[in-house]
C-alpha cells in the first residue's frame, strides 16, 4: 500500500513516545532515499502539527535527522550521535555486525497481528501462461520501488532457475511508486508482481475473485519483516524502561491506537534477533549467486 | 355561559395557533428535508468531482487497479460513503466498498435508470447495499469522451440525524409556542370575551331588576357599539319598566277597588244563597213533612180500615156478652171464648197502633234490625188496603238472618212510599185483573237487594229518568205533590248509603233498593 506515509507516520510515533519520556534532546534518524516521497500525503503535514504539539507540551526539543547516504546515517548511529534508527530491513541487512554492535533493542513493526515475518510471493497472471520461472523472461514484472527484498527474492529465483546474469532481466523489472502490484496484474497491466504474503491476503479477503486469474508461482519462507526501530545502546535503561512503558500505555489508548489504522501498522513489538536467521540466510545466498553469475 | 364562552373562545383560537404551528412546522421541516438533500447533492456532487479528478489519469489509461486501490483508501478514510461504482460504458463495472470489491458485467436497472447526461440522486435502498443510501449518479465526461458514470452512496446516518433532529428542534419549539400560545391565549380569549361577559352578566342582572349601565369602553370598535346599544336597550327597559310599573299600580289600585266590590258582592250574594239554601230547607222540611203526613194520612186511613173489624168483633162480642149476662145465659166458657177473642183484637189493634206509632216517631236513630221484620211491619200497616184493593202479596224473604246496620224509620218511609205507588198504580185496574206485587230479599257479595215489583203496565219510559227529580209527578190534580220518590231517593242515597233504581219490567215496574250491610263508610 502507501509505505512512506507508513514510515513518516512511525516516525512521529517515537517522537511522541520520546516527548513523554525525556527532556533532553532526542535525535532520530532515518534515511532520505528510503522517505524520499513523503511530501505526497496531506497528512504528513497534519501529522507533524500534532506531534510539535505534543513536543511542546512536553516542554523537549526532537530532532529529526534526514541522511541521504547510509553510510553516513550508520557511521552516526554507531558512534552514538543518533539515538533511535528508523531503518528499512535491507539496510540493516547491508551492515548487521555493525549496527548490532551498537544496538541495545530492536522494535519491529508488523503488519500482521500474529506472524511476525511474511512471505515473499511470485504471483502472475494465469492469462499468461506462465507455468514456471522461465516463462518470465520477456514478460512484464512489477514490483514496489521500496521493497528492497521483493527484488533480492526475485533476482535470487532468477540466479536459481536460469543461472544467469541478471542484469537484463531485472533491468526490465518495472518498480511501482505507489499503489498495489497485484491489481495491476489482475487487470493485465502486467504479468507477474513480487509481493508479501500479508498483501495479497488482504487482497485476496477484499475480492476473491482474484485468485480466479492469479496464482502463485513461487513462494519464499516467512523471513520478511516489514520496518523495524533500533535503540542505540547509549539510550539509558531507564529510558527504555520509559520507552517500553509509553509504548504500552500508547497500545492501551484508543484514541492513540487509532492511529495504527492510520499507519497500516498493527502490531508492534521486540524483535528477537534469530527471527532474522532465515532472511540473513537469503541474503547470503542471494550475495553468493549474484557474485556467480553477475 | 361564562365559562363555556371562554372556553370555547380560548379552544378555538388554540386550536388555530397549533394548526398554523403543525401546519409551519410541516412545510419547514419539508423545506428542511430538501435542503439536507440539497446539502447531500451539492456534497455528493464535489467529491464525485473530486474522486473522478484524482483518478482521471487511471480513467484514461483505463487503470482499474488504481481506481481500486485510490477508491479504498478513499472508502477507508470516509465512513460516511458506503460505496463507489465505476460504469465505464461497454466495460466491466467496478463496486467497491470499503472491506470489498467486485467486478459485474452489468448493473441492475435501478441505478441504470439514473444514468443520464446529467446529475441524478435517489435514496433508494438497492441489492448491492441492504441499507437506505443517498445514491448520487455523475457522469464522467473527459473533454468530449463520455467514458461512462460514477455512483456513489452516501450513508443517510448524517442525513437521519438531521430530520430527527429537525423534528425534536420542531417539537420543541412547537411544544414551546404551545405553551405560550396556552397562556397567551388564555389572556387574549379572556381579554376578547370579557365585553361579552360583562354584558351577559348586566343582562341577567336585568333580568333580576337591575337596570344599570355599563361603563361605556373606550374605542369606536364592535364591543363599544355593542355596549353603547345596550345601554340604550337598557334605557329604553328601564322607561318601558317604569310605565308598566306605572301602569301596574293604577291597575292594582283599580283592581283593589274592583276586588272591594266585589266582596262585598259576593258577601251579598252569600247572605243570598244562605237565605236561600234556609228557604229550601225550610221548603224541603216542609215538603217532607207534608209527604210524611200525607204518608201518615194513608196509613192513618190505613189502619182505620184495618180498626173497623177488630173493633166490630169487639163490639159484636161485648154487646152479645152483656146481653147473654143480663138474661143470665152467660156461662163461664162462654165468656173466656169471648174474652179471649176480644182481648185478640185489643191486641191486633195494640200491635197495629205500635207499628204506627214506631213508624211516625221522628227518630233516625241507627239500629241492627232485620229487613225481613221491616218488611212484615210494613205490610201490616197497609195489609187491609192491599186486600181492599185486591192486591196480592208474593213476598220471597230469606230464611236465614237479614240483620242489618240501618236507620229502620227511614227505610220503612221508603218502602212504604214504593209500596204506596205500587198500590196506588194498581188500584186504578179493574179488580177483575189479577193484582200482584212481588217483594223480594238477596243478599249478593256484603248488600242486600230488595226488589218491589207490580204488573201495573209500568213506568212510561218518556220519564223513568225523571221520577227521582223533586216535584216530579204523575199524579196531577189529585193528591201527590212529586216530592215522595225524591225523598225516598235522598234518604237512600245519602242517609242508608244505599242505591235506589227504577226499571221497568214485563208487566210492570221493578224498584230495586241497595243497602250495604252497614252504614260504616270504608
Amino acid at each position: 500500500m502507501n509505505k512512506p506515509q507508513i514510515h513518516i507516520l512511525f516516525i512521529f510515533f517515537i517522537f511522541t513516545i520520546l516527548a513523554h519520556s525525556s527532556e533532553r534532546v532526542s535525535k532520530i534518524g532515518y534515511l532520505s532515499e528510503v522517505y524520499s516521497d513523503l511530501k505526497y500525503k496531506n497528512s504528513r503535514i497534519a501529522l507533524k502539527i500534532w506531534i510539535e504539539d505534543i513536543s511542546k507540551d512536553a516542554g523537549i526539543n526532537i530532532d529529526l535527522l534526514t541522511y541521504n547516504k547510509y553510510t553516513e546515517l550508520v557511521d552516526d548511529y554507531t558512534k552514538g550521535k543518533i539515538q533511535i534508527l528508523a531503518l528499512n530491513p535491507y539496510f540493516y541487512l547491508l551492515d548487521t555486525d555493525k549496527i548490532n554492535d551498537s544496538t541495545r533493542v530492536i522494535w519491529n513493526l508488523q503488519k500482521d497481528t500474529e506472524k511476525v515475518l511474511q512471505k515473499i510471493y511470485l504471483v502472475v497472471n494465469k492469462e499468461s501462461n506462465i507455468n514456471s520461472f522461465p516463462d518470465l523472461i520477456n514478460k512484464k514484472i512489477l514490483i514496489n520501488k521500496n521493497n528492497y527484498i521483493g527484488k533480492i527474492f526475485l533476482e535470487k529465483l532468477y540466479f536459481e532457475n536460469l543461472k544467469n546474469n541478471s542484469t537484463d532481466f531485472m533491468s526490465k523489472v518495472d518498480l511501482l511508486e505507489k499503489g498495489t502490484v497485484l491489481l495491476k496484474t489482475f487487470f493485465g497491466k502486467y504479468d507477474a508482481c513480487i509481493i508479501d504474503s500479508y498483501e495479497y491476503d488482504v487482497m485476496m479477503e477484499l475480492n476473491p475473485a482474484l485468485s480466479k486469474k492469479l496464482k502463485i508461482l513461487e513462494s519464499s519462507d516467512y523471513i520478511l519483516n516489514n520496518h523495524m526501530i533500533l535503540f542505540n545502546k547509549n539510550n539509558h535503561p531507564k529510558n527504555m524502561e520509559i520507552y517500553n512503558n509509553t509504548l504500552n500505555r500508547f497500545l492501551k489508548d484508543t484514541r492513540k491506537n487509532h492511529l495504527f489504522d492510520l499507519i497500516k501498522i498493527n502490531k508492534i513489538r521486540v524483535l528477537d534477533p534469530s527471527d532474522l536467521d532465515k532472511l540473513k540466510k537469503v541474503f547470503s545466498e542471494y550475495k553468493k549467486l549474484k557474485k556467480k553469475y553477475n | 355561559m361564562k365559562s363555556n364562552l371562554f372556553v370555547k373562545f380560548y379552544v378555538a383560537i388554540l386550536l388555530v395557533i397549533s394548526l398554523i404551528l403543525i401546519f409551519y412546522g410541516m412545510i419547514n421541516i419539508s423545506d428542511q428535508k430538501k435542503s439536507s438533500l440539497k446539502i447531500m447533492e451539492t456534497q455528493a456532487s464535489i467529491i464525485s468531482k473530486s474522486i473522478v479528478l484524482s483518478n482521471v489519469e487511471a480513467i484514461l489509461s483505463n487503470d482499474n487497479a488504481i481506481i481500486i486501490e485510490n477508491s479504498l483508501e478513499f472508502l477507508k478514510e470516509n465512513k460516511l460513503v458506503k460505496y463507489l461504482i465505476f460504469n465505464k460504458i461497454n466495460g466491466e463495472k467496478i463496486l467497491i466498498f470499503n472491506n470489498k470489491w467486485l467486478l459485474k458485467n452489468e448493473l441492475l436497472p435501478e441505478y441504470k435508470i439514473l444514468q443520464t447526461e446529467e446529475n441524478k440522486y435517489k435514496i433508494l435502498k438497492g441489492s448491492i447495499y441492504n441499507e437506505e443510501v443517498f445514491h448520487y449518479t455523475y457522469p464522467i465526461k473527459i473533454s468530449t469522451y463520455n467514458w461512462g458514470w460514477f455512483h456513489i452512496g452516501f450513508s443517510l446516518d448524517e442525513y437521519n440525524k438531521n430530520i430527527e433532529r429537525i423534528y425534536n428542534n420542531f417539537l420543541y419549539i412547537t411544544l414551546i409556542s404551545f405553551l405560550f400560545s396556552v397562556f397567551f391565549t388564555f389572556l387574549f380569549a379572556k381579554w376578547l370575551v370579557r365585553p361579552i361577559l360583562k354584558l351577559t352578566q348586566k343582562t341577567k342582572d336585568i333580568a333580576h331588576g337591575n337596570y344599570e349601565e355599563i361603563p361605556v369602553m373606550t374605542g369606536k370598535d364592535e364591543i363599544y357599539e355593542l355596549t353603547h346599544n345596550f345601554n340604550l336597550m337598557v334605557r329604553y327597559l328601564k322607561r318601558t319598566r317604569e310605565e308598566v310599573e306605572k301602569s301596574r299600580n293604577e291597575l292594582e289600585t283599580k283592581v283593589k277597588i274592583r276586588t272591594k266590590e266585589l266582596k262585598e258582592l259576593n258577601r251579598s250574594l252569600d247572605k243570598k244563597v244562605q237565605e236561600e239554601v234556609i228557604r229550601r230547607q225550610k221548603q224541603e222540611k216542609y215538603l217532607h213533612e207534608r209527604s210524611k203526613m200525607a204518608q201518615m194520612g194513608e196509613m192513618l186511613n190505613n189502619i182505620a180500615h184495618q180498626w173497623r173489624q177488630p173493633l166490630s168483633v169487639i163490639t159484636t162480642v161485648t154487646s152479645a156478652v152483656k146481653l147473654k149476662k143480663d138474661l143470665n145465659l152467660l156461662k163461664d166458657q162462654e165468656f173466656d171464648e169471648n174474652y179471649k177473642l176480644v182481648m185478640e183484637n185489643a191486641n191486633y189493634l195494640t200491635k197495629t197502633i205500635d207499628t204506627f206509632s214506631k213508624y211516625t216517631e221522628d227518630t233516625y236513630n241507627v239500629e241492627h234490625v232485620s229487613l225481613n221484620d221491616v218488611i212484615r211491619d210494613l205490610l201490616v200497616l197497609n195489609s187491609d188496603i192491599l186486600k181492599k184493593n185486591f192486591i196480592k202479596i208474593n213476598l220471597d224473604l230469606p230464611i236465614e238472618s237479614t240483620n242489618i246496620e240501618t236507620i229502620p224509620n227511614s227505610l220503612s218511609h221508603v218502602l212504604f212510599n214504593i209500596l204506596v205507588n205500587a198500590n196506588n198504580a194498581l188500584s186504578s185496574k179493574d179488580n177483575s185483573f189479577n193484582k200482584v206485587i212481588n217483594i223480594s230479599l238477596r243478599k249478593e257479595d256484603s248488600k242486600y237487594f230488595i226488589d218491589i215489583e207490580d204488573n201495573a203496565g209500568g213506568i212510561n219510559e218518556k220519564i223513568i229518568d225523571k221520577i227521582f227529580e223533586p216535584y216530579f209527578s204523575t199524579k196531577y190534580n189529585s193528591k201527590g205533590v212529586g216530592m215522595g220518590l225524591y225523598l225516598s231517593y235522598d234518604i237512600v242515597v245519602n242517609q242508608l248509603n244505599g242505591k235506589i233504581s227504577a226499571k221497568n219490567c214485563n208487566n210492570g215496574a221493578v224498584f230495586t233498593i241497595e243497602l250495604p250491610f252497614s252504614l260504616k263508610k270504608y
